[in-house]
């Protein structure tokens, strides 16, 4: 594998094989500075060679695809799996094209190269997206705001610490225990649904930014109750809806509504 | 009346120095709305013609800063004419810019909203693994929910941070996906005219015509390579063209 590196001397060949970690760490940052993925070594292949995109000549594509490939190995760099499969579905479409068209008509009119070429086009959308941003990223940095003044840091997450589910589960053990009431052995009509609750959350966080974890607990009945607007906080939480936020050093739970951002219209 | 109209001018006043000095002591942008309530104006045009009047005021006192839309709020930045300047203050403490994987992903994530992980590495081809994480650690994006596919895969959504990160007023202000593709359409149609000339002008260009290719490719393999010696300019070279060649 080393004789590729003349200039190398043994020591250096030596220790490029020693050192495992560092062997593994170079080559990742070169193939990232080069194509990231199959896809953009395509984009790549297609601009260089003004390919139209369109009508790829599939076995030049491919014949030039597989010399990176092998110039990648000859570098050392590590292939990713992915350039592997990209290589196999370029050949697969280039024995498609090669079958006697009836063949092909008799199956589906299919040009064999469509998806690749829709996934091109895709990709390369949002290359072009990506861009845009990044001249837009360049042209705001020039200008500077006002970091946060020391002052106001209090209030902020440094003193506040995110709950997991289990706190919450801590905190309804709590309520149970709290709540005086015997078990009876009765089967009840369901009154409550979890759906129900999800949507009386999300109002009561509508009308103010923050609630207390017990005060959605204030005017609920019964056990089933309590299990049920448990498991919408539950459900809330997970879906990314709400968080809960604990004072470190207090028992007191605040759940937040997530901030609802402007969706885009398309 | 005229004791109304000056007890106007007077709010209107007051309004305006309250909201330059919220501006002034805000590290993120702020909303008319959030404005109107702090300063208890009548009405969001109280905070409107405040930052007009603030803004021309600047403008024609050559002041070092500005007020500008981002992010569905105000927020006063300094003029871009200074950016060497302030760069030199914070020298080696910015954050650095979005890797090319990241403005990719984050593209992605802007223009769909509410995409998985999968959906996003079907488009890029890649593992994003990685570049999520960094973009949600720069508050960026954000889960904003999880999809109905196998395991309930979270969601991804941008944030408002990402609108001041590059200076959006909102959403709309994006040129829509379509504009890319009309221009990739174009570029394309370009390219090749420019290639169908080069080939028409030298057929020796070392490529394979996109027309009639398969036949070529068969016999390609002796003859292509000789004739097309001079004339490759690809960086790749030919030694490995020849290598797959000959397997194939």
């Amino acid at each position: 594998m080393h004789q590729e590196f003349p200039f190398m001397s043994q020591a250096e060949k030596y220790l490029m094989f020693e050192k495992e970690s560092e062997r593994k760490e170079t080559p990742y940052q070169v193939r990232l500075d080069h194509f990231e993925g199959p896809l953009d070594l395509l984009l790549h292949l297609i601009r260089r060679d003004k390919i139209n995109i369109y009508d790829i000549p599939i076995s030049h594509i491919t014949r030039e695809y597989l010399s990176y490939i092998d110039m990648m190995k000859e570098l050392e760099l590590e292939v990713a799996g992915e350039f592997f499969v990209m290589a196999a579905t370029l050949m697969r479409i280039k024995v498609q094209m090669l079958l006697p068209k009836r063949e092909i008509e008799e199956e589906d009119d299919e040009d064999p190269r469509e998806e690749l070429v829709k996934n091109l086009i895709e990709y390369k959308k949002f290359k072009k997206a990506a861009d845009h941003l990044a001249g837009r990223e360049t042209e705001r940095r020039d200008l500077f705001v006002r970091p946060v003044p020391d002052c106001v840091r209090e209030e902020d997450d440094s003193e506040t610490m995110e709950l997991s589910l289990f706190d919450l589960m801590d905190a309804f053990k709590t309520i149970l225990k709290d709540l005086k009431e015997e078990i009876k052995y009765k089967v009840e009509i369901e009154k409550f649904t979890v759906n129900e609750k999800i949507s009386f959350i999300k109002d009561k966080l509508s009308g103010n930014s923050e609630v207390l974890f017990t005060e959605l607990f204030e005017d609920v009945g019964g056990r089933i109750e309590i299990i049920v607007t448990l498991i919408a906080i539950l459900e809330l939480v997970r879906d990314g809806f709400i968080m809960a936020r604990q004072m470190s050093g207090r028992n007191d739970i605040w759940l937040y509504a997530k901030e609802d951002d402007p969706v885009p219209e398309r | 009346m005229i004791m109304d109209n000056n007890f106007d001018k007077q709010r209107e006043h007051i309004i305006e120095k309250q909201v330059e000095a919220l501006l002034f002591a805000s590290d993120s942008p702020l909303s008319v709305r959030k404005l109107v309530k702090l300063t208890e104006a009548p009405s969001g045009k109280y905070i409107t013609s405040a930052i007009e009047s603030l803004s021309t005021f600047y403008a024609e006192n050559f002041r070092s800063f500005q007020i500008v839309e981002v992010a569905g709020g105000f927020q006063l930045t300094t003029l871009p004419e200074f950016s060497f300047l302030v760069k030199n203050l914070y020298k080696n403490k910015r954050k650095s810019k979005l890797s090319r994987a990241a403005l990719e992903t984050l593209a992605i994530i802007a223009y769909k909203q509410s995409v998985s992980r999968h959906e996003i590495e079907n488009i890029r081809g890649v593992n994003c693994d990685g570049v999520l994480s960094t973009l949600t650690e720069r508050e960026l994006i954000t889960v904003s929910g999880r999809g109905d596919g196998i395991g309930k895969p979270f969601l991804y959504s941008t944030t408002k941070k990402f609108l001041e990160y590059l200076g959006l007023k909102n959403y709309r202000e994006l040129p829509s996906i379509e504009e890319f593709e009309t221009e990739i359409q174009a570029l394309n149609i370009l390219n090749s005219k420019l290639n169908d000339r080069n080939e028409d002008f030298g057929n020796e260009a070392g490529r394979d015509k996109s027309q009639g290719e398969m036949v070529e490719d068969i016999s390609e393999n002796k003859g292509a390579e000789v004739k097309s010696e001079d004339n490759k300019s690809d960086e790749c070279g030919r030694e490995e063209d020849q290598i797959i060649s000959d397997d194939e």
